[in-house]
């Protein structure tokens, strides 16, 4: 994890000084002569040889800090761990919506392929992957919120009972894109699974199709998709951006696309190394849980 | 039940006009209601020195001047100085404070803290360059400020009046300025509350604020979203009470609807289409009025203002002191555009690149537009998008032939943007042109230093008409500010500096 993570950071590093455009220029707005942006660059440390400042990067992150913000001068650990709950809870009610509507429908369409049911249910991904995130917001705020008053239109509320009640419409947006990738990935593995010697066995005797579902086919197909959900997961930390900036939610990747914007040098590299992070942290667990529910996979 | 509803009515009608009549009489009685604030850019600090767009108007619900900007932002007024007078050679200035202001800690307003934060203004990297003539401030007593300009400077109570010379208590009451910013303290209608970077911002009311009976409203909340749909969908759907920078195309259904009111404030900004003078087609001047005659005005205010604009006619935008509303400019005029193009070394045509911001639909339809009448008079032009950021950096590096760029009053002075945006002073080679005329340089020179209102008139009006026919740069759109509120809300105003005073509003 380390190395990746160290790859990672010199990576991040170049690719942000790379970017043209100037900090300083962008924080000195339309007053900023070259001697104002010269005194700026000095005072934010940024006219140092490219070197030095990785250096000074990475002593930094030794020593625990991801440094402080060009734009609002606040830590950027502090930042990052502020916006952990917005994320967390978006992503978290995202995943566990697409999961509840995946299931189900995924079910219903292996368990008789090729007719209308499973047809339905196989269309969903068509329509459900051509829908732009920012279209299904704004239609899920003007239905459910507008229209039928039943959610906030947007923001993350104080207490705990009004952050579900504000996450949902978000986490729904979600939804409606992620599950139809869980639905095609537990549709087939179910179907394959189904065709299997194993599951003809026990049709021979005699248990109940209910049961064969529950303990043999969905198991073994959930196996399959549970690394496929990973790979998403990972994914939806970087894209959730979208959603977040529709129903104005604060997460990490608002913060992460304000600071592109804004040159905001120590942000981006904050940013880009707790997605790393992440990622690395959920294809860890993807594998336990991979681990936990095939016998045959052993971790060393 | 009827007329039990009327006596209750009535009964009601009473006790409101009651209250009207007693909340000024007695002195900051209990302000209500707690406001929200959508907007589009993200609150970064209450260091004056460091502010943007982004920061100051809110920062100025705590902090003020001596001076500010009055309500038609062609002047200044007295405001926690109660009066000045100026010595014979017009180099002293001495003002009078008031002595009824308290910080939101509880102590007095002195001179002490005045000269601190002037002093520390003009010390300032960011906005110091607008004390450049300010060479010393003085506390002989507690009211009495004396300030001693380096030469005569007919700008100082503007300059005063701006909010990077924001009145602080003396050496941040002895905390570091880094401390002081987190939590800070000012003699205004608000008072810090909490921040939460990146999502809101809240202020609530100053308890012992000096103007009696105000602010109104308990607390004001800045929220920011990016995202103008979604800021429309909070302000419709009662999670927000005023929305800044709704889109111009979408003021007309905001117009419609019936709980929403829509300002259309008079802006001090102005939008130009600069040329890059080092670029050899455009340092003629005959291509350059040439484009500017070329320059749609009234179908730019129209698809991308949705006519809430004004056609330009002046580098200085209306609503800023000395503007001349008969300055002829160069109105939209195709056969004038051909006929000055015949008149230069390109009668056949030419080839010109317009670098604009990419994803900026206001540009990208200006672009459009310029696009189809150039082509009318033989000037083929492509258009260059570029990450806002990398737009900026191009155009200081001069790497383009002509761009899209604009300017917002800081001050209700003139000066301010003719020394940055015309004088090789201003330390940006005129705007980033490289224009530089002797005789204009002169006249704003003599508009600085005079402080006889007439004699800067005059500069200024020659001013304003020589750079035009000198087509520097083309005058396009003034756009005004534009926000939308619920009908709960009174008492918003904005002024032509963009700032606005939430003391005055009130919810409900």
């Amino acid at each position: 994890m380390l190395p990746v993570l160290f790859g990672i950071s010199i990576a991040v590093f170049a690719i942000v000084h790379l970017i043209p455009g100037d900090p300083a220029d962008v924080l000195l707005g339309q007053n900023a002569t070259d001697a104002r942006v010269k005194i700026l660059n000095k005072k934010l440390g940024i006219d140092r040889p490219l070197l030095v400042q990785y250096f000074a990067f990475i002593w930094d992150l030794l020593h625990g800090s991801l440094g402080t913000s060009f734009y609002n001068r606040e830590s950027v650990t502090s930042l990052i761990l502020g916006r952990l709950p917005e994320t967390g809870m978006l992503l978290f009610g995202g995943v566990l919506l697409s999961i509840l509507i995946a299931l189900p429908l995924s079910i219903l369409a292996a368990s008789k392929r090729g007719a209308f049911r499973d047809q339905l249910v196989r269309a969903i991904p068509i329509v459900g992957l051509g829908m732009p995130q920012v279209w299904v917001g704004v239609m899920l705020i003007l239905l459910l919120g507008l229209r039928f008053p039943l959610f906030p239109v947007s923001g993350f509320g104080e207490t705990f009972p009004e952050r579900i009640h504000s996450i949902f419409l978000p986490s729904l947006t979600i939804a409606i894109l992620l599950s139809p990738i869980l639905i095609r990935s537990l549709r087939a593995s179910m179907l394959e699974i189904l065709d299997s010697d194993y599951v003809l066995t026990a049709r021979a005797k005699g248990i109940s199709t209910a049961r064969i579902t529950r303990v043999h086919v969905l198991r073994n197909a959930i196996i399959a998709s549970v690394t496929v959900l990973g790979i998403n997961i990972a994914y939806l930390v970087g894209s959730m951006v979208v959603v977040e900036r529709v129903f104005a939610i604060s997460g990490t990747g608002s913060l992460m696309i304000d600071s592109i914007a804004r040159r905001d040098y120590p942000i981006v590299q904050g940013v880009t190394l707790y997605f790393a992070f992440i990622v690395v942290l959920v294809s860890l667990i993807t594998d336990l849980i991979h681990a936990a529910l095939d016998p045959r996979v052993v971790m060393k | 039940m009827v007329s039990r509803k009327k006596t209750l009515g009535a009964f009601f009608a009473a006790l409101t006009v009651a209250a009207t009549v007693l909340v000024p009489l007695s002195a900051n009685a209990s302000p209500t209601g707690d406001l929200i604030f959508v907007r589009s850019q993200d609150f970064a600090t209450f260091d004056p020195d460091l502010a943007q767009n982004d920061s100051l108007f809110i920062q100025q619900q705590v902090f003020e001047g001596l001076y500010r900007g009055t309500k038609d932002g062609k002047g200044v007024e007295p405001w926690l100085a109660k009066s000045h007078t100026t010595s014979k050679d017009g180099l002293t200035w001495t003002f009078k404070l008031r002595t009824d202001v308290k910080f939101s800690n509880g102590s007095p307003l002195t001179a002490a803290d005045v000269k601190f934060s002037l002093d520390r203004a003009t010390a300032g990297t960011g906005w110091g360059f607008i004390n450049e003539a300010i060479g010393s401030v003085e506390a002989p007593s507690t009211d009495t400020v004396v300030i001693k300009t380096k030469f005569q400077w007919a700008p100082l109570l503007a300059d005063l009046a701006c909010f990077s010379n924001s009145i602080m208590p003396k050496d941040f009451g002895g905390k570091t300025a880094a401390e002081f910013f987190k939590d800070p303290i000012g003699t205004g209608a608000f008072v810090f509350d909490k921040w939460t970077p990146g999502t809101e911002i809240k202020l609530v009311a100053n308890k012992s604020y000096w103007q009696p009976g105000k602010p109104y409203l308990n607390s004001v909340t800045w929220k920011y979203v990016a995202d103008d749909n979604t800021r429309e969908f909070m302000l419709k759907g009662g999670q927000a009470d005023i929305n800044e920078e709704p889109p111009a195309t979408n003021i007309k259904s905001l117009q419609a609807a019936p709980n929403i009111k829509v300002g259309i404030f008079p802006a001090a900004a102005s939008n130009y289409l600069a040329f890059n003078h080092k670029v050899p087609a455009l340092s003629d001047v005959n291509v350059r009025r040439a484009i500017s005659y070329a320059v749609d005005r009234a179908a730019i205010n129209k698809v991308v203002y949705s006519g809430l604009g004004t056609p330009s006619n002046s580098f200085l935008p209306p609503g800023v002191n000395y503007y001349d509303k008969n300055s002829p400019g160069v109105q939209f005029d195709l056969k004038k555009a051909a006929a000055e193009l015949a008149k230069s070394k390109y009668k056949k045509g030419l080839k010109l690149e317009l670098l604009i911001r990419g994803g900026d639909k206001k540009q990208e339809a200006t672009a459009s537009i310029l696009q189809a009448s150039l082509k009318k008079i033989g000037i083929t032009m492509t258009i260059k998008a570029q990450e806002p950021s990398v737009q900026r950096v191009t155009q200081k590096a001069m790497e383009y032939e002509m761009t899209i760029t604009g300017w917002t009053m800081d001050i209700v002075d003139p000066d301010q943007l003719l020394t940055f945006g015309l004088t090789p002073e201003g330390g940006t080679s005129a705007y980033f042109t490289n224009y530089n005329n002797k005789k204009v340089n002169e006249a704003i020179k003599k508009g600085q230093t005079n402080v006889d209102p007439k004699v800067r008139a005059a500069a200024y009006t020659f001013v304003q008409k020589q750079v035009a026919d000198d087509a520097f740069m083309a005058f396009t759109i003034n756009p005004p500010y534009l926000y939308a509120w619920t009908n709960k809300i009174t008492g918003f105003f904005v002024n032509p500096l963009y700032s606005y005073k939430m003391e005055d509003v009130k919810k409900g």
